[in-house]
């Protein structure tokens, strides 16, 4: 399965500061992909930076994102769209120079929208238009753009990411998400585990709650292909309230890792780490997605094992199985009998009352 | 064990700086602090970060302080405070960001934009009065309700700010938005120092921050 990993920003411990400096950081970690956050304002000096990064990219096969800005009210009045859809152009110019396989955006409150078809219908429309604007920013280039940016006649112009909300006054379930991720192409959800786990009231606790979210979305989106954000996340109220290590938080990696080795073979995942350990924490998912698999690996083995260990003797697995469960029980039994006896010779020594009460099995006490 | 709430803040030699600033106003309010900086003779532009023992100098902290127009003061300190907050998220310190006024007010949109960042690891985010109406303009929110929009933006959960207009700070938190009148002495650091001294003692939920913010 592919699963790309990566930190949302330039990884903690880069000694630089720049993106390709990060981009080097996050190859000698053995990570595959990066999220960066777009500065405001877009300077010349940026653009810069963002082509060294998209050349690199290229040349390296790291999957390089770009998050929007921080905060959107694309639900809001006029003004305060526009003034959303102003900021987000910049980093939709940026995902061109930087070769962004994915633009992340929020949607922001509701506004004055109810939850339901009507708000869904508006992000919709304003999705659509941010696609062909997507669109139109990697048609608009020149013969000598080929050369700079090979991936634009290469590669297919970002796709447009919507992010899950982690309050419930935020546009943003799952279900919104996947929805107007059904009506305009060139969209796909992002699902932000955290937001999810929080805006669920603590949802995301084992493997099989990771297994019905993503039949939930294979169902109603299809596709193979996920695009992810994981950090420990405090929450109340089906709020969340603060982004902390996964070590803090009461949303654990190890059912999603356990998810992902034993049910994920269909999926191309790229899981960002948003946590304030950024780097850390995404080393630490890796790390339990390879144990995860080696316990998978493990019990594979041995059950390959059982097979074939079954044909030789002319058994069924099961009743290998039922066999193999009797001749470990009887060992247990004769420890246990083996241990026995020095108990009994410790205590016959002593001709004293004892107050040890005898076992008693009607006594529920 | 030592006991007491113990602060430390990456600051100038000079002192000059706002997380400086706040140090000396809690080493006079009682709270055991103290600065990192460069060494004597070093080059605070340029001076060997690397060297910090971050671990050690953050043993037993509560509170790691840093003023965001430290990064506008040389690729060192940039990096350094960039460092300090990552440690102290490691060490299980907690980090407070004073929002200053950059000396060349033009830079305030990068210094905020390094701010937003690092928003994940920061505990506290307060805005001192000058850097809270540019901040405003800056992302074209100057109602009243400001802090309680960047703390639902940016999910820190505690944004203060200190207005001189009516010399009250306030606190925005997921369960209530307090005011507090204050002194304003050193625009409002004063307050932040006592508010922080205070936070770590009294008490759990919102009457505790509320208690602690109201602690002049």
């Amino acid at each position: 399965m592919p699963l790309k990993l990566g930190p949302a920003g330039v990884p903690l411990s880069c000694k630089g500061r720049t993106i390709v400096e990060g981009m080097d950081d996050i190859t000698a970690l053995g990570l595959e992909a990066m999220e960066i956050q777009t500065v405001r304002p877009v300077q010349p000096k940026h653009f810069d930076q963002y082509w060294q990064a998209g050349i690199l990219s290229w040349d390296s096969g790291i999957e390089m994102n770009l998050h929007g800005p921080y905060y959107a009210e694309l639900l809001g009045k006029r003004r305060e769209r526009n003034r959303s859809l102003a900021k987000m152009e910049a980093s939709m110019q940026a995902g061109k120079i930087i070769n962004a396989r994915h633009l992340v955006y929020h949607v922001g409150p509701y506004g004055e929208y109810d939850p339901g078809t009507e708000a869904n219908e508006q992000v919709a429309n304003i999705f659509s238009g941010i696609v062909d604007r997507v669109r139109e920013i990697w048609g608009e280039q020149d013969e000598d753009a080929y050369t700079a940016f090979p991936w634009i006649s290469e590669q297919e112009p970002s796709l447009v990411g919507i992010e899950t909300s982690g309050r419930q006054e935020l546009w943003g379930t799952v279900e919104e998400v996947l929805e107007v991720c059904n009506h305009v192409e060139g969209t796909v959800p992002v699902l932000n585990i955290g937001h999810i786990h929080a805006r669920g009231h603590g949802s995301m606790r084992t493997s099989e709650d990771y297994a019905e979210l993503f039949d939930m979305v294979r169902e109603n989106y299809g596709g193979s292909r996920f695009y992810c954000h994981f950090a420990g996340i405090e929450h109340r109220m089906g709020n969340a309230l603060h982004y902390t290590q996964i070590k803090k938080s009461d949303l654990k990696f190890e059912p999603f890792a356990e998810f992902l080795a034993e049910e994920g073979d269909w999926m191309d995942i790229t899981i960002i780490s948003d946590s304030p350990l950024l780097e850390h924490d995404a080393m630490y998912m890796m790390q339990h997605y390879d144990k995860a698999r080696q316990r998978l690996m493990e019990i594979r083995a041995r059950d390959e094992r059982r097979i074939k260990l079954a044909k030789e003797s002319g058994l069924t697995p099961e009743e290998l199985e039922l066999l193999e469960q009797e001749t470990a029980d009887a060992r247990r039994r004769e420890d246990s009998e083996d241990t026995k006896p020095a108990k009994a010779s410790a205590k016959a020594p002593s001709k004293m009352m004892s107050f040890d009460a005898p076992e008693d099995d009607d006594d529920l006490f | 064990m030592e006991q007491g709430v113990r602060m430390i803040a990456l600051g100038d030699p000079e002192g000059s700086d706002k997380a400086s600033q706040l140090i000396a106003i809690a080493s006079s309010l009682g709270l055991k602090s103290s600065i990192i900086t460069s060494n004597p003779g070093e080059n605070f532009e340029s001076f060997n970060h690397g060297a910090i023992d971050w671990k050690e100098k953050m043993a037993m902290a509560h509170w790691v302080v840093n003023s965001a127009s430290m990064v506008t003061a040389g690729p060192s300190p940039a990096m350094a405070w960039s460092a300090s907050m990552t440690f102290a998220e490691l060490e299980g310190c907690r980090n407070v960001m004073i929002v200053d006024m950059p000396s060349d007010p033009e830079s305030i949109s990068m210094v905020w934009g390094q701010v937003i960042e690092k928003v994940r690891q920061i505990h506290v985010l307060f805005f001192t009065s000058a850097s809270l109406d540019a901040i405003s303009k800056l992302e074209g929110s100057d109602g009243p309700d400001f802090l309680s929009r960047v703390r639902e933006k940016t999910m820190i959960p505690l944004v203060c700010g200190y207005s001189e207009s009516d010399s009250c700070a306030k606190v925005a938190h997921a369960l209530d938005n307090i005011q507090a009148q204050s002194s304003g002495e050193s625009e409002g650091l004063r307050w932040l120092a006592g508010f922080l001294k205070s936070l770590p003692l009294s008490g759990a939920g919102i009457e505790g921050i509320r208690a602690a913010a109201l602690w002049e």
